[in-house]
């Protein structure tokens, strides 16, 4: 039973690592109807480009910000030079363009970086990076829940780790963060216009182009975000990062409901649980076709996910 | 006024009764009732966005309807899939062209008998004697086709490639090929110039004269509707305002209404009202 | 090097080319004919694969077949008829999905394969399954791929042929023309995935050797790139694809930046070949035989 409560504390930090970029396909994908295939790969870039900023001697906010900003500005080019004039085109050739676009960006970082993992120069619970929130907990790695007075669970047996922590507050910040900015700004209004009708969006005035960019930018800078804390969790970077975490991510964002914004967090959170699960219960070698497994059920089973409604398809 | 009468005559080949379907809270088409007789061209005409395309889509399988019935002939046809509708005889034209851009003018034609060839595939495939005349008389009656809509020395393009009023062409004779019954025709003239439609016009007759078939047809040129249809529908707002013949239809002070109602389509308005046919 | 050196060394790339290309033709039918993207396809290759060498180390024995040429025959009907099981397993639940949703299904069922056959300890699990009987040569392999060539191209004018490319071009207009788009759709994807097959039975047999690597998603990414690079629309740009796949690596042996960093060009060429020509590269070729070319498409 501890075990249990102890894997899906676990799964929490990963799932929410997944729930971040989920995010990003989810939003794409709801404004382009387009799988973004190459999402995971501004993830594994932007893990690659805050380290080196880090490394560089710049402050990790900053190093964060300059990330987030570089990856926005190169995913609004991508679309640019590379969806863009795909509009139309049927479904098929941006989806391959994508395809390709992932392939080249996984072997150019590989080939100028290396295959090797590389070290994060910093690590979330000790170092000097998250100096100032470590402060704010028990100087130890591992914070012990505190004790229930009475009750069927030794909570004393369960153990969360710092980091994970963490990361799980800063997804479910990001996520309330970009609902709210979907909601209460005029850009953020725009990009739900265009998800629910783009005709209609384009016709009240929504700036179609100049919406699709700044799409593309959130995505790529909370896959930014991801990219920071998966590295710092653990403790290195690989160029083939992107693919396994984005494919996972994009099962997450089906899962929730993609297109829908808590949706991609639940998702997230429910396809990291259920890989500790398997992990924790000796079925490791099932973990990686477990992601594939859930996606191909809700596909199947509901479409819309956990947290969509059912959309009329027009003909 | 120079179109056959023989309404009521013949029987009817397709009979659609109070057809409905809403999207959402939207009734889109209500109890829409229609015939088309053999040998006979019928107008379903009507102000944008009226539900015209809906009822053909509604007719051919692409929606079910939420009420209604839709027979060819004896055969009920109601809510079955799309393809099973084109094979019991149903044909059909697209308002926004949709021909096989991947395919040439022949193949256009010849995709339109596939499922004619069903369970002979590997057969074909080693060009067995027992198919070999088959795909032979295929071959024929699709260049025969061809030649029907004057298309013969286009076999080779890519369909696509074709001008715009040829491509409305091939679209018809793609759809014979199916050897349909009825045959629907969704704004066949549009973007066509006058000789073109002309044209045209006597192509629509002889599918009706020649091959025998019933056609419904949609357009928006008046003087094209008024000269070929002998009997036409008015469709507004999803609801049928007015049936019969063109003259009827040029007076109802219903149709002309609607028609002068909707600001974009005053011209085509003023020809309902006052559309002559002046020629054949 | 002498001729015969090689001769010698040429083998084992021409083989992976023909297999290669084999493979690249299944998909062909399936990406370029019905206009699906499968970004599973190595998977139905690896089923056609282990069924096969599963075929002929296990099942052969016990039935008492020895003669080679009759054992490399029935593996290449195993390795079809499985690939093609699989092929239907997975598109009958996945063609109902549209597009993208269904290249992302069709990835995941790979990887459920492959992670399946990782604990498949009667065929090696992780470690592979080797030991193979070496049935099939260049020559098996360079028929095969002439035969499947043929086949397909006299394929695309039989009426499913057809039906299949009306349904790529137009799913509405290609059902109100009587044809059963997800009829097309199935026997395109279970004839792409059995032709798959075929180059699994094929490559056990020449290579007595196939681990689960073989159903990754990087396999079946570099089929799709070939079918892509190529030109999807035609047989012959898959096979032109699979060349350029597999002969440029080789070509490249002694320069190994070059020979490293290929993906990334082979990438860009993908993204080229969609902005600019989606014809593929094979299109690109035929612009310099202008005759050619001006066959389809021009007046006569």
């Amino acid at each position: 039973m501890f075990d249990l409560i102890q894997y899906i504390f676990d799964g929490l930090a990963v799932g929410s690592v997944y729930a971040l970029i989920a995010l990003g396909y989810s939003m794409v994908f709801g404004v382009l109807q387009l799988v973004n295939f190459a999402h995971g790969e501004l993830f594994m870039v932007g893990a690659y480009f805050v380290m080196y900023a880090i490394s560089l001697g710049l402050p990790w906010h900053l190093a964060l910000v300059v990330g987030m900003c570089c990856v926005g500005f190169f995913a609004v080019a991508m679309e640019r030079f590379c969806y863009k004039p795909l509009r139309g085109a049927g479904k098929l050739a941006p989806l391959i363009t994508a395809v390709g676009l992932s392939l080249l960006l996984q072997n150019l970082v590989q080939a100028i970086l290396g295959s090797n993992p590389q070290s994060y120069p910093a690590t979330l619970p000790d170092g000097t990076v998250f100096g100032f929130i470590k402060s704010l907990f028990p100087p130890v790695d591992q914070v012990t829940l505190p004790q229930l007075p009475e009750g069927l669970f030794d909570w004393g047996q369960i153990v969360v780790r710092h980091r994970d922590l963490l990361i799980f507050v800063v997804a479910i910040a990001v996520t309330l963060g970009l609902e709210l900015f979907l909601r209460k700004t005029r850009p953020g209004q725009g990009i739900r216009a265009l998800a629910l009708q783009p005709n209609a969006a384009r016709l009240v005035g929504v700036p179609f182009d100049r919406t699709i960019s700044l799409t593309f930018f959130i995505g790529a800078a909370l896959a930014v975000v991801a990219g920071l804390l998966q590295g710092m969790a653990d403790n290195q970077v690989t160029p083939y990062m992107g693919i396994s975490s984005g494919l996972k991510a994009f099962a997450a964002a089906v899962l929730g409901g993609i297109g829908v914004i808590p949706g991609a967090l639940l998702g997230g959170l429910v396809l990291g649980i259920a890989e500790r699960l398997l992990v924790g219960y000796d079925l490791s070698t099932y973990k990686d076709g477990a992601a594939f497994f859930i996606l191909i059920l809700v596909l199947l089973l509901r479409p819309q996910g956990l947290l969509g409604k059912a959309r009329m398809v027009k003909v | 006024m120079n179109s056959t009468s023989n309404h009521g005559s013949s029987e009817f080949l397709l009979k659609v009764e109070n057809l409905t379907i809403r999207f959402g809270g939207l009734v889109a088409v209500q109890n829409f009732s229609l015939r088309v007789p053999a040998r006979q061209i019928v107008g379903l005409i009507g102000p944008n966005g009226a539900g015209k395309t809906t009822v053909f889509n509604l007719m051919t399988g692409v929606y079910k309807p939420n009420q209604g019935t839709v027979y060819l002939q004896e055969t009920e046809l109601t809510g079955r899939g799309a393809h099973v509708i084109a094979r019991s005889g149903v044909a059909r034209t697209f308002q926004n062209i949709r021909l096989f851009a991947g395919l040439t003018v022949l193949e256009n034609v010849i995709a339109a008998a596939s499922w004619q060839r069903r369970g002979q595939s590997v057969a074909s495939l080693f060009a067995l004697p027992a198919v070999a005349l088959k795909e032979k008389k295929l071959l024929e009656s699709a260049r025969k086709l061809l030649e029907f809509v004057g298309l013969s020395s286009y076999e080779n393009w890519e369909a696509t490639s074709l001008p715009y009023g040829l491509q409305r062409k091939l679209e018809i004779a793609r759809a014979m090929m199916t050897n349909p019954k009825v045959l629907l025709l969704d704004e066949p003239a549009a973007g066509m110039n006058p000789t073109e439609k002309d044209e045209l016009a006597k192509l629509v007759r002889s599918i009706c004269d020649v091959h025998g078939l019933g056609v419904l047809l949609i357009e928006h040129d008046m003087k094209f509707v008024m000269n070929l249809c002998a009997n036409i529908t008015v469709l507004d707002h999803g609801e049928v305002i007015a049936v019969g013949s063109p003259l009827e239809i040029q007076k109802n002070p219903k149709v002309i209404e609607a028609y002068l109602g909707a600001e974009e389509t005053t011209g085509e308005g003023t020809a309902a009202a006052s559309g002559q046919g002046s020629h054949s | 090097m002498t001729v015969q050196e090689f001769l010698q060394y040429s083998i084992l790339p021409l083989i992976f080319f023909g297999i290669t290309a084999i493979q690249a033709l299944g998909l062909q039918l399936i990406l370029g004919g019905a206009g699906l993207l499968s970004l599973g396809h190595a998977a139905f290759y690896a089923v056609g694969g282990y069924s096969a060498a599963a075929f002929t180390v296990y099942a052969a024995p016990a039935l008492g077949l020895t003669d080679p040429t009759l054992l490399m025959l029935l593996s290449l009907v195993v390795g079809a008829l499985s690939a093609l099981a699989a092929g239907f397993l997975v598109a009958v639940p996945c063609l109902r999905l549209q597009g993208d949703y269904l290249a992302m299904a069709t990835l995941g069922f790979a990887e459920i394969l492959g992670t399946a056959l990782k604990n498949i300890d009667a065929v090696g699990g992780t470690r592979g399954f080797g030991n193979i009987p070496k049935l099939s040569s260049l020559p098996w392999v360079f028929v095969t791929l002439a035969l499947v060539w043929w086949a397909l191209a006299r394929f695309r004018r039989t009426g499913l042929g057809m039906a299949i490319q009306a349904t790529r071009d137009d799913e509405i207009a290609a059902r109100s023309l009587g044809i059963s788009t997800y009829s097309a759709k199935l026997s395109a994807f279970v004839i792409g995935s059995a032709i798959a097959g075929i180059a699994g039975a094929l490559y056990v047999h020449a290579v007595q050797f196939i681990s689960p690597d073989e159903a990754d998603f990087s396999r079946s990414v570099i089929i799709v790139l070939a079918v892509v690079i190529g030109g999807m629309t035609s047989l012959s740009g898959s096979v032109l694809g699979a060349l350029i796949l597999v002969v440029v690596p080789e070509a490249l042996r002694h320069n190994d930046t070059l020979r490293e960093q290929r993906m990334i060009y082979f990438a860009l060429i993908v993204i080229f070949v969609m902005l600019f020509s989606p014809k593929g590269l094979q299109s690109l070729f035929m612009r310099f035989m202008p005759k050619a070319a001006q066959q389809r498409g021009g007046t006569r």
